[in-house]
């Protein structure tokens, strides 16, 4: 059998996980469950809900229960069945089940990267709100690294603007 | 371990450990649905749309587009051996395909799972070098459509595990000190803990044949790219770094085994008449570390590199314009090796 996460590798581990009573295997490869945390760490359940599909909070349910992108048509079960989101808008709908998984795998969860130039003026909009809201709960080290990105931002758009 | 003897620093020959560089960037176009998701129609209307663009980027001179469904299979295999395309992109058909510039550096892959996998590569460690080069193509089609993007989570890619930069790094590293020491398995096991993916280039895991292994970085959001790429340069320096030491060490200490381990493969290169592609793997790694280390000559890191890929399947298929069993595979693969070694002589 392949691991569940990879596709790639033989699934060596089985972890037993409980969904709505019943339960299920979750099979990985060591490597898997070693990157994931899934063998040492507690969060386990992050990933094997991302997977089952288990949310912790209680969703928007549509007609069937299930949250759909309203722009693709992709339903909560499909993205539990391929792992992969159906269109740009998925990460809006699916905004909770994404937010958990990314958790486990990223270090943080805002982008500290290049910007394309049509996005740089949303961006420095989203860092000021965040900035503040990071600096009122005292998170200095998070607001440090915005006014930092921010400031690099402000700097690259006078550059080019010089170049034009 | 840190202990590096004169006779290795003095060597004048490239340690050839890290053999290539590659950086991926994830991106996709807003307002279009994932290629896993969209309909075969909706994937070739984009691909439509953004043909015409990739021959006009002034960052990618004389480029070539290629429609995986118009490429005969032989094809497609002998773009999957040179690392051009994966295999989820060979698989797929209508609205899929391939821009590739004339000097196989970049390499822009449409339609497979994300709308644009723009890919630079380069021979050696070039990390930074490569992320200057396909940064300018990414800027330059970023101008011309416009990308799925957020504020907060970065470019917006298909899996939410290449979301934020959409970067990937990676190196081929050859790790043949490591083997003989028995140390590949550790270091492997230390990168995986600090987030880096290892995988054998053929085979699984630490069973990897050829002793050829793929580096990458496994996390994409949260840092920029400029502090992924440097974190993981600093690495695969410090990788590098143990397996001189673990070559430095053989040499002093086991001179004559290693001289043989190559010696062998020399032999075998040189005079078989039948070779797997296995096989082949493992003896032109005891040869590439024997030229590396001055024991073999009359043949450069250059001619190992191309004897590695003109063995395999596709490219041997399309040498002879026909399919070929495997038979038949093994002892045309063994008959260009011997050729392409004539002058490769044993210096020790
Ligand atoms: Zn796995
Ligand atoms: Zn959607």
């Amino acid at each position: 059998m392949n691991c569940a996460i990879c596709k790639k590798n033989e699934a060596t581990v089985s972890l037993k996980h409980s969904v709505d009573g019943e339960q299920k295997d979750l099979n990985v490869c060591v490597a898997c469950a070693d990157k994931h945390g899934l063998r040492s760490q507690l969060p386990l359940p992050v990933l094997t809900d991302f997977l089952f599909g288990v949310s912790a909070q209680a969703d928007v349910p549509e007609a069937d229960g299930q949250k759909v992108c309203t722009t693709c048509h992709m339903h909560l079960r499909d993205l539990q069945k391929s792992n992969l989101l159906g269109c740009p808008d998925c990460y809006d709908t699916f905004n909770d089940d994404v937010s958990l998984l990314l958790e486990s795998l990223q270090p943080s969860s805002q982008h500290f990267g290049k910007v394309p130039v049509r996005q740089r003026a949303a961006q420095i909009e989203h860092f000021e709100a965040r900035l503040k809201s990071e600096a009122a709960s005292e998170h200095f080290e998070q607001a440090a690294a915005i006014r930092d990105r921010l400031r690099a931002l402000r700097h690259e758009i006078q550059e080019s603007d010089v170049r034009t | 371990m840190v202990r590096k003897p004169g006779s290795w620093l003095g060597m004048k020959k490239p340690t050839g450990i890290v053999i290539s560089s590659r950086i991926r960037l994830a991106r996709n176009i807003e307002g279009v649905a994932f290629p896993g998701w969209a309909g075969e129609q909706e994937r070739v209307q984009l691909l439509t749309r953004l043909k015409g663009c990739f021959t006009s980027l002034a960052s990618m001179p004389n480029t070539l587009v290629l429609e995986m469904a118009e490429l005969a299979e032989t094809d497609r295999d002998v773009l999957r051996e040179r690392h051009l395309i994966s295999q989820e992109l060979a698989e797929r058909g209508p609205g899929s395909a391939l821009a590739i510039s004339s000097d196989e550096q970049i390499a822009i892959m449409v339609n497979e799972e994300d709308h644009l996998r723009l890919q630079a590569i380069a021979p050696g460690m070039q990390l930074r070098d490569i992320w200057d080069k396909i940064n300018a193509v990414d800027s330059e089609i970023e101008d011309l459509f416009g990308y799925a993007f957020s504020p907060q989570l970065g470019y917006l890619t298909a899996c939410p595990s290449n979301v934020g930069t959409g970067l990937r790094a990676s190196v081929m590293m050859h790790l043949a000190g490591l083997r003989l020491t028995n140390e590949v398995e550790p270091v492997i096991n230390g990168l995986e803990k600090i987030g880096l993916t290892v995988r054998g280039l053929w085979g699984e895991g630490t069973e990897a044949y050829g002793n050829m292994f793929q580096v990458s970085n496994q996390q994409t959001l949260g840092h920029s790219e400029a502090q992924i790429i440097d974190a993981f340069i600093d690495l695969v320096t410090e990788v590098t770094e143990h397996e001189k030491n673990a070559r430095a060490r053989l040499a002093e200490s086991q001179r004559v085994n290693l001289i043989d381990w190559v010696a062998r493969a020399y032999g075998l290169l040189k005079n078989a008449r039948i070779m797997s592609s296995q096989e082949k793997a493992d003896l032109l790694s005891a040869l590439r570390l024997g030229i590396e280390m001055g024991y073999v000559g009359g043949v450069d890191i250059a001619d190992i590199n191309q004897i590695m890929l003109m063995g395999k399947t596709g490219h041997l298929q399309k040498s002879t314009g026909r399919v070929l069993g495997p038979e038949e595979r093994d002892t045309l693969r063994a008959r260009l090796t011997r050729n392409k070694l004539q002058n490769a002589k044993l210096l020790e």
